[in-house]
């Protein structure tokens, strides 16, 4: 067996965005854009929500690491602190940087209540595709009968 | 006012409970943390669930109305997976044999229920498509393909003899590769290829940009934790082995690394 460290299976791991790549690549070729005005701020939106409430869970998380340490708060202000600076980060940009909202939401409130909206859709889409990748590769793991760690020894 | 206050209480609320609780129940395994905290959670996830019959004023229960459509397909997938992995060669009690072609054709009516979702029956909410439907179709189908990527790649890194699986992982992914081509070249009941498409390209920054702002939270946690870690003195030196002791420790050993025949 080739070692996990050996350089010819590194290669490897640039498969998954090669394959996103490529599924891309293939859609624009056959179908050209569409209608993309939006992308940027969807992207904005998207990196500034997920941003802020992974901050707030991971903060949370934090008390389960407190519990072993001493309960230190420093990092659960650092962690917090991180989140509120991605809230209002996302309150400040919808606010003033206006072109940040998409047209169906009038206000920024309205717009930051949609953006969470949209993560819990769209993780849970992750998840419940991550959920049948895995299932369906454990079904074709175990349809073969597994080898034996060690040889019997003569 | 009180919509909003309605809003607040049967839906944002058991939404911010529903990662919160599910820290605070994996955080603990003793006592009664846990099944407190999965008792609040799952409540949140039916409230949640139901929000577009309780909160009907309120945009945001579009989003339950989302999670409510798509149930029974996951479910289906769900139980299909798991039946066809406990009817495997696995080294723990095995489920009857039977339960194999079950849980094949379960799968199968689970994605075949989705795909018939997007060209005949979307989920209607105010006499339309639902907006977050039409988010979470490509993603589903774009992160499919992704995470196929990951598995094929992983397989053939990490696995030994495994090229028969990756080579059935690479057909599951051209399978949701065809779909997702389809699906953004024919027009469903109330979609059409083209809204599709632009949807899909619009799903691709929403991924992007989760991905990144997750990964960032996470680096800085990383970061904070590594710096306090780094913070903490050095743990005392502990004395040398007595005789005793390390004659304990070769025993252990020779038990449990020679079949125990020592």
């Amino acid at each position: 067996m080739t070692p996990l460290t050996s350089n010819r299976r590194w290669p490897l791991l640039v498969f998954p965005m090669l394959g996103c790549l490529l599924v891309l690549m293939l859609v624009l070729f056959l179908f050209g854009l569409g209608d993309v005005s939006e992308s940027f701020k969807r992207f904005t939106n998207a990196l500034l929500t997920s941003f802020s409430v992974s901050a707030a869970v991971l903060a949370i998380a934090m008390w389960s690491y407190a519990d072993s340490r001493e309960r230190p708060m420093a990092p659960i202000f650092a962690i917090g602190l991180m989140a509120m600076i991605g809230g209002i980060l996302t309150f400040t940009g919808l606010r003033f940087a206006g072109d940040l909202m998409l047209e169906a939401n009038g206000t920024p409130m309205a717009q930051i209540l949609y953006n969470i909206v949209q993560l819990l859709v769209i993780i849970s889409a992750i998840a419940i595709a991550g959920g049948l990748v895995l299932g369906t590769a454990f079904s074709l793991i175990t349809a073969r009968q597994p080898e034996p760690l060690f040889n019997e020894e003569e | 006012m009180e919509d909003f206050l309605q809003a607040a209480l049967l839906f944002w609320l058991p939404l911010i409970c529903l990662p919160f609780g599910t820290v605070l129940a994996l955080s603990r395994k003793e006592g009664r943390r846990p099944v407190i905290s999965w008792s609040v959670v799952f409540l949140a996830f039916i409230m949640i669930l139901f929000s577009w019959v309780t909160v009907p004023a309120s945009d945001s229960s579009a989003g339950g109305h989302l999670l409510l459509s798509i149930i029974g397909p996951t479910i289906l997938m769900g139980l299909g997976c798991f039946m066809i992995i406990f009817t495997g060669k696995i080294p723990v009690r095995r489920l009857p044999e039977p339960a194999r072609p079950v849980g094949l054709l379960s799968l199968i009516l689970g994605v075949s229920w989705l795909v018939m979702m997007h060209f005949s029956s979307p989920p209607i909410w105010r006499h339309q498509v639902n907006p977050y439907w039409l988010v979470w179709w490509p993603t589903f189908l774009l992160s499919v393909i992704l995470l196929s990527s990951f598995v094929i790649g992983a397989l053939l890194m990490v696995g030994e003899n495994r090229r028969k699986e990756a080579s059935l992982m690479v057909v599951f992914g051209l399978l949701f590769l065809g779909l997702l081509l389809a699906v953004i070249n024919m027009d469903g009941t109330f979609t059409t290829a083209e809204e599709m498409r632009s949807h899909l390209w619009l799903v691709s920054a929403d991924i992007l940009g989760t991905v990144i702002g997750t990964l960032i939270a996470v680096v800085i946690v990383a970061t904070v934790v590594t710096k306090y870690e780094k913070s903490l003195p050095e743990p005392n030196t502990v004395l040398e082995l007595t005789a005793e002791e390390k004659e304990l420790l070769l025993t252990h050993l020779g038990n449990n690394l020679e079949g125990g025949n020592k």
